[in-house]
């Protein structure tokens, strides 16, 4: 025979039981309900259709501490600095993916690119070299705080991210001349202690050259 | 001659976090105490950038100040990462300056003092790279932009230690006192057999300094 204060205890725990179980899932609804309301997929912008194309970008592999261009096909926008901003976006999130050769966190990396004429003139930005004076355009890359908080820190990982950058607008936007790069709107000195990042970088063809069997002795 | 060793990070910029609690900052100072050792019982005089007792972060500014004024033969500055493999040495990305300017005569813009001695630094590398070879450290050599390199009046480098990735040492990292034995003794070969080719043949491109 059980007794009785036994099961009074025993329907009170299942009892409690219930109780909490009723309310974790009352909050778990009202969590679910809360996280759908922010991510409204309302457009606030006339949609465009943009055709598929193919394009190249510069890939950096930290084993071989070399850039070696690839082709990928994307819808991109027309217009420039969209177009600039979604190709980084893309190159940064290959990245992120599983078997990257050059790891690095996911998430969101660039804010926006903005393409600013060349010279530039007194009150403007400083010239990035005196000898970018003739036409041209300077990329400014606006990186997210997070992305650069995140970014493995080491000369030759922070400099393969530069570089793989550089190398893929040299590669899509051939007016583009210098390029700076901003965190957040801000200057910054280096990208996670390593890669300067508060001078302008000319933009050049980044790809590295394939070594000869001579040098790979 | 003078050697100035340039420990990346410090006091409260703990610069790349190697893992069990290892900091780059830690890593690096070791090394450069270690190779002051080496490089002192080889007869040369050794800078160093900062000590144990830094504490706050050491400006880039303030390291290219200290190896300006050492007037080294080389200037070594030390990182370690968690990113790639083996031993990387960087020099400036900077274009080197043209044999035939007269740079008496013009002014040198703070950001690219080190144009002129690219060229020396490239044949410093060289040497590092000829080194690390019997160590059995696998080496690269490669150009980047990293601070305080471009502000530096002496042939300079970027040392940056990965982990080792070879059959002997898989895995090894910079933290590794058998690696950084290895390291240290390969750089003192390196800037000995230097030392001694400068001796022999004092070379014409000098810097202004």
């Amino acid at each position: 025979m059980i007794p009785r204060y036994q099961r009074i205890l025993f329907w009170s725990l299942s009892a409690a039981i219930l109780v909490v179980a009723a309310f974790l899932l009352h909050g778990c609804q009202q969590a679910r309900e809360k996280l759908t309301r922010r991510q409204n997929a309302t457009p606030i912008s006339a949609p465009t259709a943009a055709p598929v194309e193919t394009f190249r970008l510069a890939m950096a592999d930290d084993v071989t501490g070399r850039i070696a261009i690839s082709e990928r096909q994307l819808a991109l926008p027309q217009e420039p600095t969209s177009r600039a901003q979604t190709l980084l976006t893309h190159l940064l999130a290959e990245y992120s993916y599983k078997n990257s050769a050059h790891p690095l966190q996911s998430g969101p990396a660039v804010d926006d690119v903005l393409f600013v004429d060349l010279p530039l003139h007194a009150g403007g930005a400083p010239s990035p070299h005196p000898s970018e004076s003739t036409g041209g355009q300077l990329a400014i890359v606006n990186l997210r705080t997070s992305f650069a908080e995140h970014h493995p820190s080491g000369i030759g990982v922070e400099s393969l991210t530069v570089n793989s950058i550089i190398g893929t607008i040299y590669i899509n936007f051939p007016r583009v001349q210098a390029v700076r790069f901003v965190v957040d709107g801000h200057t910054r000195d280096t990208l996670a202690g390593h890669a300067d990042l508060t001078r302008a970088y000319r933009v050049t063809n980044t790809e590295s050259r394939v070594p000869t069997p001579e040098e790979l002795q | 001659m003078t050697v100035l060793l340039d420990p990346g990070h410090g006091g409260s910029d703990p610069g790349a976090d190697l893992g069990n609690k290892v900091t780059e900052k830690d890593v690096t100072l070791s090394l450069a105490t270690k190779l002051r050792t080496a490089l002192a019982a080889q007869g040369f005089g050794v800078e160093l950038t900062r000590d144990a007792g830094a504490i706050d972060a050491i400006p880039s500014g303030q390291r290219a100040a200290t190896a300006n004024r050492s007037h080294a033969m080389a200037c070594i500055s030390l990182h370690a990462t968690r990113s790639g493999s083996g031993v990387h040495v960087y020099t400036s990305a900077l274009p080197p300056a043209t044999e035939n300017q007269d740079t008496a005569l013009l002014p040198v813009h703070w950001d690219t003092v080190q144009e002129q001695f690219v060229n020396q630094s490239i044949r410093l590398a060289d040497a590092m790279k000829v080194a690390f070879g019997p160590a059995g450290l696998p080496v690269t050599i490669g150009a980047a932009t990293v601070p305080p390199l471009d502000n530096m009046m002496c042939p300079a480098v970027a040392v940056e230690f990965a982990p080792l990735n070879t059959l002997n040492a898989s895995g090894k990292g910079a933290e590794d006192a058998g690696y950084q034995d290895s390291a240290v003794k390969a750089v003192t070969a390196a800037l000995v057999k230097l030392r001694a080719s400068e001796s022999a043949a004092p070379s014409s491109e000098k810097g202004t300094q």
